[in-house]
């Protein structure tokens, strides 16, 4: 009797512990969602007017995604008047410069830019999703780490299992509405580089 | 009799290409008076503006809309309404910008690439680019309308542009068509229509809020 009001003690005990705190261990009955990246391959064309502020320029303009039919994704910026900044091509996961005005035409901007495009369109590289999911809330989203081979990164999805967050050391990504499965409004925002991005949607077919 | 007929559709077609088709324009300076007079009587313009943006390798189009306003001598607003909201307007020495909810305002006078755009949107409209040593100028006209090639010499310029096209109405001299080609073969064309000359322009469609 003894030893099982101690094992029924214990048990309580070991409830009450992992209920109090935040992380969850995933136990066979819990499935980690598929995460898909913030702009699914689910359209051809997507365009949004998109706001830059870097360093102490700031860029309006559109950014037109195009998934093209063998899988890569063409990204181009240009002002609204209808003058390309820039153009490149994502393809096996990695970026292409097609072409670049002087201003931008610059190793660490290019190289910013691209990672902050590359979390939009998809993944971070080789990474792998941690099997605990760190947050769990009031609201139903819920925080998986993705852990890559140099960074490692905070996913926040929704119900819907989309990606309303994500944290990196050195910026944060929001998606603060939907449209369906398209992102209606992304912010990016860099903490130790001069870097805003602001994406509306215009249009997506 | 059928032989006849397609000889006939042959020669309509031919004499509907040969309309289209552009020659050099041989008295520059005919032409150049006649921009030049057209310049001096207009005050005020106001139209609407189709703008379409060829991505060339992409094999699309995007497509805007919008309203423009000129007032002697170089105030103007350039307004995008469709399917997304951007101003331009240069008044008083200044360049405003409102993208979204910001609002941006810079000295024209102050920031040498604002000038060169001021001086190329104001040519553009009023139809004197022609004067513009920045340019190497060709003209072209068919049965309708005059084509101005514009091709900068401007390094700076000819990082961004190949080349200008102006489309003029032989009849009255306005310019309908814009086409600017880009280096990697992209070109916007901004087809202007529902043109008003010489009425009232409000002052406040040169204020930005």
């Amino acid at each position: 009797m003894k030893k099982f009001l101690l094992l029924f003690l214990l048990l309580i005990s070991a409830l009450f512990i992992s209920c109090s705190h935040k992380t969850t261990q995933v136990t066979n009955d819990v499935v980690i969602p598929s995460i898909q990246p913030i702009l699914r391959k689910d359209f051809n064309t997507a365009l949004y007017q998109t706001q830059i502020d870097i360093k102490e320029r700031h860029f309006s303009g559109l950014f037109y995604f195009k998934n093209m039919p063998d899988t890569s994704t063409r990204i181009v910026f240009l002002s609204e008047m209808g003058m390309g900044f820039f153009e490149f091509e994502y393809k096996n996961r990695e970026f292409k410069v097609i072409s670049c005005q002087d201003f931008f035409d610059k190793k660490i901007i290019l190289k910013t830019l691209q990672n902050d495009l590359r979390l939009l369109i998809d993944l971070p590289k080789d990474s792998i999703v941690s099997p605990f999911i760190l947050a769990h809330s009031m609201d139903g989203n819920l925080t998986y780490e993705l852990v890559g081979k140099s960074e490692s990164y905070l996913y926040t999805i929704n119900k819907e299992n989309a990606i309303v967050f994500i944290q990196e050391k050195r910026k944060k990504i929001q998606v603060l509405e939907y449209e369906g499965n398209t992102p209606k409004q992304i912010q990016i925002e860099h903490t130790k580089f001069p870097l805003k991005l602001e994406f509306n949607l215009v249009n997506v077919k | 009799m059928r032989n006849l007929v397609v000889f006939l559709l042959l020669i309509c077609a031919g004499f509907a290409n040969a309309q289209s088709k552009y020659v050099p324009v041989t008295n520059m300076k005919d032409l150049e008076a006649k921009l030049n007079a057209n310049a001096a009587k207009t005050n005020t313009i106001m139209c609407d503006f189709v703008q379409e943006k060829h991505l060339s390798y992409l094999q699309d189009t995007i497509i805007s809309k919008g309203k423009f306003w000129f007032q002697k001598e170089n105030q103007l607003r350039w307004e995008y309404m469709q399917p997304y909201k951007y101003i331009i307007v240069i008044t008083n020495g200044k360049f405003i910008i409102k993208d979204n909810n910001k609002k941006s305002e810079f000295d024209i006078q102050s920031n040498k690439a604002f000038k060169e755009v001021n001086n190329m949107i104001v040519s553009s409209v009023r139809g004197t680019l022609m004067k513009d040593a920045k340019f190497q100028i060709a003209a072209f006209q068919n049965a309708n309308s005059y084509l101005i090639k514009l091709t900068p010499k401007d390094k700076t310029m000819k990082a961004v542009l190949k080349q200008v096209e102006l489309y003029f109405n032989i009849s009255d001299q306005t310019i309908y068509k814009v086409k600017m080609i880009e280096n990697q073969d992209d070109y916007t064309i901004i087809n202007f229509k529902n043109r008003k000359i010489n009425e009232k322009i409000p002052p406040a469609v040169f204020i930005v809020n």
